[in-house]
C-alpha cells in the first residue's frame, strides 16, 4: 500500500508531461496558423502569437477549396457504397449461410490481409482501360474495392448479435431476403452503419497512397493537394499549417464528438468477433 | 406480387436456390474486385509490361528472376527497400505496441472522470493525415533551427545541432517519432476497451492474495487481453510494412536513399521506370512475404493459446 500511495501521483504526474509532449505539435500547429508570416520563425515557433491573424486561412482556403470538395466527392460515395455493400454481404454471411460461406468469409478474411499494393497495379491498369484513371470515380472505386472486406466483417459480427429466431419467426410470416433485411437488420444496425461509417470517412478522408497514385493536380484529394501548399521558393508556414488543420477539422470533430462511441463499436464488431 | 414471389421460394429445396440466387452477387463482387485484379497482377509479373508502350510479350518467371538475381537493377531496387522495411518494422512494433499498452494500463487506472480526457488527448492525433502530421514534423525536426535541436541545445543535451533528415540514424529515428505519435492512440485505445472487460472481481481476488502490480499483470490482466494484443501486433506489423507516406514526405527517403520503403521502391519501378511487369512481380513477392509473417504471427498466438 506505501508503494501505491508513493508511485500514484508519480504516474500522474508523467501522464500530464508525457500529454503536454504529446498535444505540443499540435500547439505549434495551431499559434503558427495563426501567425503573419513576419512571425513565423523557427526560434519562436511556441510563442503565442501577437495579433491573431486569419490570413494564412483564408490563403490555404482558396487555394485548397477545388481539392477539399473533391474529397468530398470522392467520400461521401465511396463510405455509403462501401458501407451499403458490405452490409448486404454481412448479411448475407450471418443469416443466409449456405453451403460454403464459411470459405467464403475466410476468404474475405484472407482478402483483407493480403497487401493492397499487390492489387493497386493491376486496379490501375483497370482503370486506364475503362478511362477512370486519374479521376475521382475511379477513386470512388477504389476505396469500395479495398474498403468491402473490413466492412463485411464488421457488419457481419453485428448481425451475427441478432437471434436468428427473430429472422425465421419473420421467414414464417411470409418475410423475404429483402424484407427482411429493410425491416429488421438495417433498422437494428444503425449503430453498425455509424461506426462503419466513421471508420470508412476518417481512413478515405486521409488516404494518401491510392490519392497520390490514381489522381493528379485538378483531381486531387485534399490531403494530396495540401503537399504542394507550401509554396515554391519561401515555405510559408503558417499558410501550411492552417491548410493542415483545415484538412484534418473534419476527422478531428468526427474523432472529437463521436470517439468514445465508435471505438466502443468498433470493437464490438471487430475484435472480438 | 414480388412478396408472393419470394413465400413460394422458402416452399421446400428452392430454400437453397433463394439463398445462393441472393449471394450470387456478392459472390460476383468479390470474384471481380479481389481475386480478378490478383491474378491480372499476377498475370502482368510474367510480361515484360512497360507502362508506355505497353504489352511486350510474355516472359515467364524472368521479371522474378531479375528481381531475385543479385547485381540487377531491379534486385538492388527491391532488396534495399525490403531491408528498409523490414528494418523499420523491427524498430517500430515493440514501441508501438508497448507503450501503447504503458499509457493504456495508467489510463484504465484513473478515476473515472479523468479517463475521457486523456483518451482524447492521445488519440486526437491519429485523427490527423500523414500529410499534415508530416508538415509539422518537417519542421520540428527542421535542422537548421528545428524545434528539437533548439530545446535540446537549450537544456544543454546537445552542443551541435543534430541533422535529423540528413543523417543516419537521426532519419530513422525521427520516422519512428513521427509515426509513434501519429499512430499509437489507435493501439491504446484497443488497449483499453480490452482492459475495460476484464472482471474486476479477478482483481480484486488477487489483491486478497496479497498480489503486486506486476504479477497481477501477468496472472489477471494478460491471460485477459492476450487476443487483443495479438490482433494489435498483426495490425501493427502490417502498418508497418505499409510504410509509405511518412519517409515518402519527411525523408524523401533519404539519405541515400536508406529510407526509401520497399512500397516506394515498388512505386519508382512502375511511374520511373514504367516497368509495370516487373513492379508488379515486386508487389507479388512482398504480398507473399507479408503472407508468410501474417500467418507465422497467427500460428504463434494459436500454440500459444493451446
Amino acid at each position: 500500500m506505501a508503494i501505491r500511495t508513493l508511485t500514484k501521483p508519480l504516474l500522474y504526474f508523467l501522464l500530464i508531461g508525457l500529454s503536454l509532449l504529446f498535444l505540443m505539435p499540435v500547439y505549434v500547429m495551431l499559434v503558427t496558423s495563426l501567425k503573419p508570416l513576419d512571425q513565423v520563425t523557427l526560434s519562436e515557433m511556441w510563442k503565442l502569437p501577437g495579433t491573431i491573424d486569419v490570413s494564412s486561412y483564408v490563403t490555404a482556403f482558396e487555394r485548397l477549396a477545388p481539392n477539399l470538395m473533391n474529397s468530398f466527392y470522392l467520400v461521401i460515395p465511396a463510405t455509403l457504397l462501401s458501407a451499403l455493400l458490405g452490409s448486404l454481404n454481412g448479411y448475407v454471411l450471418s443469416k443466409w449461410r449456405f453451403k460454403g460461406s464459411d470459405t467464403l468469409f475466410t476468404l474475405i478474411l484472407f482478402g483483407m490481409f493480403i497487401p493492397y499494393q499487390s492489387i493497386l497495379i493491376p486496379l490501375i491498369q483497370f482503370l486506364r482501360e475503362i478511362g477512370l484513371y486519374n479521376t475521382i470515380p475511379g477513386l470512388i472505386f477504389v476505396h469500395v474495392v479495398y474498403g468491402i472486406p473490413i466492412t463485411t466483417l464488421m457488419f457481419r459480427n453485428f448481425y451475427a448479435s441478432i437471434p436468428d429466431e427473430m429472422i425465421e419467426s419473420a421467414k414464417i410470416d411470409g418475410a423475404g431476403f429483402l424484407r427482411i433485411f429493410r425491416h429488421i437488420m438495417i433498422p437494428l444496425s444503425i449503430t453498425g452503419f455509424v461506426v462503419v461509417a466513421i471508420w470508412q470517412f476518417t481512413n478515405i478522408w486521409n488516404e494518401f497512397l491510392f490519392a497520390v497514385t490514381i489522381t493528379t493536380s485538378d483531381q486531387q484529394p485534399i490531403m494530396v493537394a495540401l503537399q504542394n501548399l507550401s509554396g515554391s521558393q519561401i515555405v510559408q508556414w503558417n499558410v501550411q499549417m492552417a491548410g493542415a488543420l483545415l484538412a484534418a477539422l473534419p476527422t478531428l470533430l468526427v474523432y472529437i464528438f463521436l470517439g468514445k462511441f465508435f471505438v466502443k463499436g468498433l470493437l464490438a464488431g471487430s475484435v472480438k468477433g | 406480387m414480388f412478396f408472393r414471389m419470394e413465400v413460394k421460394m422458402y416452399k421446400g429445396a428452392s430454400h437453397k436456390i433463394w439463398s445462393i440466387l441472393m449471394v450470387s452477387p456478392f459472390v460476383v463482387f468479390f470474384l471481380l474486385f479481389w481475386a480478378l485484379p490478383l491474378g491480372l497482377g499476377v498475370w502482368i509479373s510474367l510480361h515484360n509490361w512497360n507502362v508506355s508502350s505497353g504489352n511486350l510479350g510474355f516472359v515467364s518467371l524472368e521479371n522474378y528472376k531479375s528481381i531475385l538475381t543479385p547485381g540487377t537493377l531491379y534486385y538492388d531496387l527491391f532488396m534495399k527497400g525490403l531491408k528498409n522495411t523490414l528494418y523499420f518494422v523491427v524498430i517500430s512494433v515493440p514501441p508501438l505496441v508497448l507503450i501503447s499498452l504503458g499509457l493504456a494500463l495508467v489510463i484504465d487506472n484513473l478515476p473515472k472522470r479523468f479517463k475521457p480526457i486523456y483518451r482524447t488527448i492521445f488519440f486526437i492525433s491519429y485523427s490527423i493525415s500523414v500529410t499534415a502530421v508530416s508538415a509539422i514534423f518537417l519542421w520540428l525536426f527542421n535542422g537548421n533551427g528545428g524545434y528539437f535541436n533548439n530545446v535540446l541545445e537549450s537544456i544543454g543535451i546537445i552542443r551541435e545541432p543534430i541533422n535529423w533528415l540528413g543523417e543516419q540514424p537521426y532519419a530513422w529515428l525521427t520516422i519512428l517519432i513521427t509515426t509513434v505519435w501519429w499512430t499509437i492512440g489507435f493501439n491504446m485505445m484497443l488497449f483499453i476497451n480490452a482492459l475495460d472487460e476484464v472482471d474486476v472481481a479477478l482483481y480484486e481476488a488477487a489483491d486478497l492474495d496479497g498480489a503486486g502490480a506486476f504479477s497481477k499483470f501477468i496472472s489477471v490482466t494478460w491471460p485477459q487481453i492476450r487476443n487483443v494484443a495479438f490482433f494489435i501486433i498483426i495490425m501493427t506489423v502490417i502498418a508497418s510494412f505499409n510504410l509509405y507516406g511518412q519517409t515518402k514526405l519527411i525523408t524523401g527517403g533519404g539519405p541515400e536513399q536508406s529510407t526509401n520503403s520497399l512500397i516506394m521502391n515498388i512505386q519508382t519501378s512502375v511511374f520511373g521506370m514504367n516497368q509495370l511487369g516487373i513492379g508488379s512481380a515486386m508487389a507479388i513477392i512482398m504480398g507473399l512475404i507479408m503472407m508468410v509473417i501474417i500467418v507465422f504471427q497467427y500460428w504463434l498466438s494459436y500454440r500459444n493459446k493451446e
